[in-house]
């Protein structure tokens, strides 16, 4: 079960029922009932996983309520091993298993949502050992803190002063909230399958083929990829915080117009911002953060950013890429001078609009440098396929007919580059007002003629169905 | 506190009955239309099948593709009045055909069900196919037991079972496709015309069919498939419990061994069940069925009996059907209506398998159609004057004399009126629409001199052979569909014809 399927809506639906129905001060049990489900069948029954899953859970509540007694550094650290050691084996078994059982990797246990709940776990043993929250006493709560079903998949990572009250609360029926959430979920469907769907088909066209496509196919690829990774995750989350605004609780943004950022700096604030927020508060700042000189923050950005690659999978690829990402932070504040110097000589005002394009382009290909290096087979091909962009030259695959081969026709393309124009326009009316709200002050006819019509668009331009397997999000896998 | 909640309820009920609206013409939108412009008119039967007036039919005939290119529910009418109805589909799996009669059974009271024994020997499964039999039941118990049944088969694709009931889920990419018959939204509001016959037109001139010979019978029996088999049986038993005569046959098929028959043969005598395979020379030479003229084609994996075919076997079964009092005979307005309609189905047929010029342009003459006639190069030389007198009869001025010789020409019949005709020594264009604009038209034509082409564009498609002298086009305006496409060189006094 993923958050598109008809099961899914089936179980929040039924979920939504039960909450509204259910008197306010229990209306949590039905999250809780609906999360034990959700959880039960998204991990295909699976016992053994089930039990690690609820193992960490135990452990770290009982961890909670040691460390609010005994607050100890042993203790916590003790707790924070154990609590994310599931994790830590997970995401280190290329590097360090494969060295201790040199005749293969034995297969691992692999939770639903690890990564993400065993950083969420991190942070309020962290949090109750630091007294910036009171442990949760009860232990369904608590359960029920971790195992939400709506963003355990692919978070937004939550912090239990942000999340808990507002799970547990028991939230009036609010037809407001109902409609925004669910203008949020059907945003979500279209961004994942009108736009993320149908760009990996020339994603994965040119990525495993890449011997094949060289030069001026990588560089449409690597776009496309871009906006593929972004439209999927976006889309995750926006299902997670539409089905979430549904029973009144509001999730934490994790996406502001990222492609929007002028520099890789500004890039981390708009990306991703729970685990960037995460990384900060409990890697780059206990480590010292930018308070011990230029170096020491160099050094301190390398770690945070490792540590960041190792998060998102195994491999080398994604190590590289996390370091490239702390090479363009470096590279950006020790360039700075430079940087306005040349601007300054092209005679670039400061905050014009040339000036703004030109950093969000600049910062766009550099990212998109990076997620070529993490979408690809391997390091080695990653940067292959990065040279062949600047060294084979190809330009004219884009009036020859060429990009027709990839997977999509000229409609298909047409849907595309109209679907992402209207993410553009979106993203560009979101800096001025929130659209959601805009919407709900149209009139009732006006208001169902467009969800109506969005509903259509997805069912008709969706890649989905036959020949597809569009149900999983790519963040999933990390 | 009670009319906000009301108002509440109330709007969010409207909402959603609207947006199932809307799911629901979604859905007839895009699912894959089959109507019987098309050789395989699935939409056709299984709509119109709903149209029927109820417990009109008493003979139904289910089974693959080759039942419903063989019997022809109008022929078993005009025959001997049996009203007839053909549920057979493109590789019909037997449950499908099971499926397909308890669904009948909720509608009609048949007294015979004709079943085509081809699939019984085989485990072919194809998404599509189940799709085109499922498509158009209608939801119910059947539609879900057969869903099932289909999802459980189906070892392919992984359809999931909703994509059956939801059928956007599976047809929503056709975005790109749609036509004007997508616009029918898949209904078919009066009974069927073609009551589910599929009109092969071809010719296969297959020489190599040998009829099995009852004397040369073997022991060795073909082993049954066993899901198949399994749905067989059932639906045996729902004949016998519904007690309707059931019978088993099998059309002419080169692919058709001797033990399949014995093993056809022995099920059905230990049922007690009629079987009639037409693969046996006496029922061959009996109803005179000629391999080689009576089937459209004969391949690898096909053998389907053309209309000519059809016929023989249809009249053939239905005076078996009488003569053993199955079934009675019985006026009925549905079939009356549709004879029509299946006459000029034989009477394209014949259009489209003759190759003598004077026969063509006699068959022409026929208001049905809409001719679109484009010369290329030269088209006087090998010209007689019956041609030209046939010509003539078709309304069309031109003398084609001397004047004429390796000139442009273009020609328009609209249901027997020439709505253009022109000769000229220089290339002609002629563009128009016809069925209020829904068929555009973009012909050319030039003379050897001047370009030495012949286009006839409709709605954007060539369709016209483009070879030396008369390359005409043939339009049937009763099922709207191009019938014929075909060649005269009227440069060659021996007149050859080409498709």
């Amino acid at each position: 079960m993923t958050y598109t399927t008809y099961t899914y809506f089936a179980l929040v639906i039924g979920c939504l029922v039960f909450y509204y129905i259910l008197p306010r001060q229990y209306r949590w049990f039905s999250l809780l009932v609906g999360s034990c489900i959700f959880y039960y069948i998204a991990s295909g029954m699976d016992f053994k996983v089930i039990s690690l899953f609820m193992s960490t859970i135990i452990f770290s509540y009982i961890a909670s309520l040691i460390l609010e007694k005994h607050p100890k550094k042993l203790i916590l650290v003790l707790a924070l091993g154990i609590s994310i050691f599931p994790l830590l084996l997970i995401k280190g078994n290329v590097f360090i298993i494969k060295r201790i059982w040199r005749d293969g990797i034995p297969s691992l246990i692999v939770p639903l949502g690890i990564s993400f709940y065993s950083l969420q776990i991190y942070s309020y043993l962290f949090e109750v050992y630091n007294k910036a929250i009171e442990p949760q006493k009860k232990f369904l709560k608590y359960f029920l803190y971790i195992s939400f079903f709506p963003q355990i998949m692919q978070g937004p990572i939550p912090r239990y002063s942000q999340l808990g009250n507002n799970l547990f609360e028991g939230h009036p029926f609010d037809e407001t909230k109902i409609s925004k959430g669910s203008q949020l979920i059907l945003w979500g469907f279209f961004l994942k399958f009108v736009i993320a769907e149908r760009a990996a088909i020339v994603v994965n066209t040119v990525f495993e083929n890449y011997e094949m496509y060289l030069g001026m196919f990588v560089l449409v690829a690597g776009i496309l990829y871009s906006i593929q990774l972004y439209t999927d995750f976006l889309a995750c989350v926006c299902i997670s915080k539409g089905v979430s605004e549904c029973f009144g609780i509001s999730l934490s943004e994790n996406f502001q117009q990222p492609y929007h950022a002028r520099s890789i700096k500004e890039f981390w604030r708009r990306w991703h911002i729970s685990l960037s927020s995460w990384l900060r508060d409990y890697v780059y700042i206990p480590l010292g953060g930018s308070r011990c000189g230029r170096i020491r923050k160099y050094v301190n950005l390398l770690i945070t950013f490792l540590i960041s690659g190792a998060w998102h999978g195994n491999g080398m690829r994604f190590i590289a890429w996390g370091l490239l990402h702390a090479f363009y932070q470096i590279m950006g504040a020790v360039l700075v001078p430079f940087k306005m110097r040349i601007k300054a000589l092209m005679g670039i005002r400061k905050n014009s609009s040339l000036e703004i394009y030109i950093d969000r382009g600049i910062t766009f290909f550099m990212v998109m440098i990076a997620w070529i290096i993490f979408r690809a087979d391997s390091l080695y091909v990653g940067l292959k396929m990065i040279v062949s962009m600047f060294t084979v030259k190809n330009l004219w695959i884009f009036w020859d007919d060429s990009l027709l081969s990839l997977g999509l026709d000229w409609k298909e393309w047409g849907v595309l580059t109209a679907a992402i124009l209207l993410l553009l326009k979106v993203e560009k009316m979101q800096e001025y007002f929130v659209i959601r709200d805009k919407i709900l002050e149209q009139p009732l006819f006006a208001r169902w003629i467009l969800y109506l019509l969005g509903v259509a668009i997805v069912i008709i331009f969706g890649t989905y169905g036959f020949g597809f397997n569009s149900a999983d999000f790519i963040y999933r896998g990390f | 506190m009670m009319s906000k909640k009301f108002y509440v309820i109330a709007k969010f009920t409207i909402f959603l009955v609207i947006t199932a609206s809307l799911i629901g013409l979604i859905n007839n939108l895009f699912i894959a239309k089959y109507m019987y412009d098309q050789a395989e008119p699935h939409t056709e039967t299984y709509s119109g099948f709903y149209q029927m007036d109820k417990n009109t039919i008493d003979v139904l005939v289910l089974g693959t593709s080759h039942a419903a290119s063989g019997f022809n529910p109008q022929d078993f009418y005009d025959a001997e009045q049996l009203r007839t109805y053909n549920l057979s589909s493109s590789a019909q799996p037997v449950w499908a055909s099971y499926y397909w009669l308890k669904e009948a059974l909720k509608y009609q009271k048949p007294s015979v069900v004709i079943f085509e024994c081809n699939y019984l020997f085989s485990d072919y499964m194809s998404e599509g196919a189940n799709r085109k039999t499922l498509d158009n039941m209608r939801l119910g118990k059947e539609k879900y037991d057969a869903v099932m049944t289909a999802v459980e088969t189906d070892k392919q694709t992984n359809e999931s079972a909703l994509s059956y009931f939801l059928p956007y889920i599976r047809y929503h990419s056709r975005w790109k496709k749609l036509n004007e018959k997508d616009f029918m939204l898949g209904h078919v509001e009066r009974p069927s015309v073609l009551k589910g016959f599929w009109f092969y037109p071809n010719i296969s001139n297959y020489k190599e069919f040998k009829p099995l010979v009852s004397e040369n019978v073997v022991a060795n029996q073909e082993e049954f498939e066993d899901i198949s088999f399994k749905y067989f049986e059932k639906l045996v038993r729902l004949c016998e419990d519904k007690n309707i005569q059931l019978i088993i046959t099998k059309t002419p098929c080169h692919l058709f061994s001797m033990e399949m028959h014995n093993a056809v043969q022995a099920y059905a005598n230990e049922m007690q069940l009629p079987f009639y395979d037409f693969n046996m020379d006496n029922l061959y030479n009996e109803t005179g069925f000629n391999y080689e003229l009576d089937t459209n084609d004969a391949g690898l994996n096909n053998a389907h009996a053309n209309p000519s075919g059809a016929r023989k076997l249809s009249v053939f079964l239905a005076k078996e059907i009488l003569k053993n009092g199955w079934a009675n005979s019985c006026k009925d307005n549905q079939w009356e209506k549709s004879r029509e309609f299946n006459k000029a189905l034989y009477k394209d047929f014949e259009l489209i398998n003759t190759t003598d010029i004077n026969n063509y342009l006699n068959a022409l003459q026929d208001k049905r159609y809409t001719i679109f006639i484009s010369v290329r190069d030269e088209a006087t030389v090998g010209m007689n004057k019956e041609v030209k007198s046939k010509l003539k009869k078709l309304g069309l001025r031109e003398r084609w004399g001397r004047n004429a010789l390796q000139h442009s020409y273009l020609a328009v019949i609209d249901k027997g009126t020439v709505v253009y005709e022109e000769l000229s020594s220089q290339k002609l264009i002629y563009k128009n629409s016809f069925r209020d604009g829904l068929m555009r038209i973009d012909m050319s034509s030039a003379g050897f001199y001047v370009g030495n082409l012949s286009s006839i564009k409709i709605n954007n498609m060539e369709e016209s052979q483009n070879k030396r002298g008369f390359n005409i086009v043939v339009y049937d305006n009763n099922r709207q569909c191009i019938i014929d496409s075909v060649n005269f060189d009227t440069w060659n006094p021996e007149i050859p014809c080409q498709r």
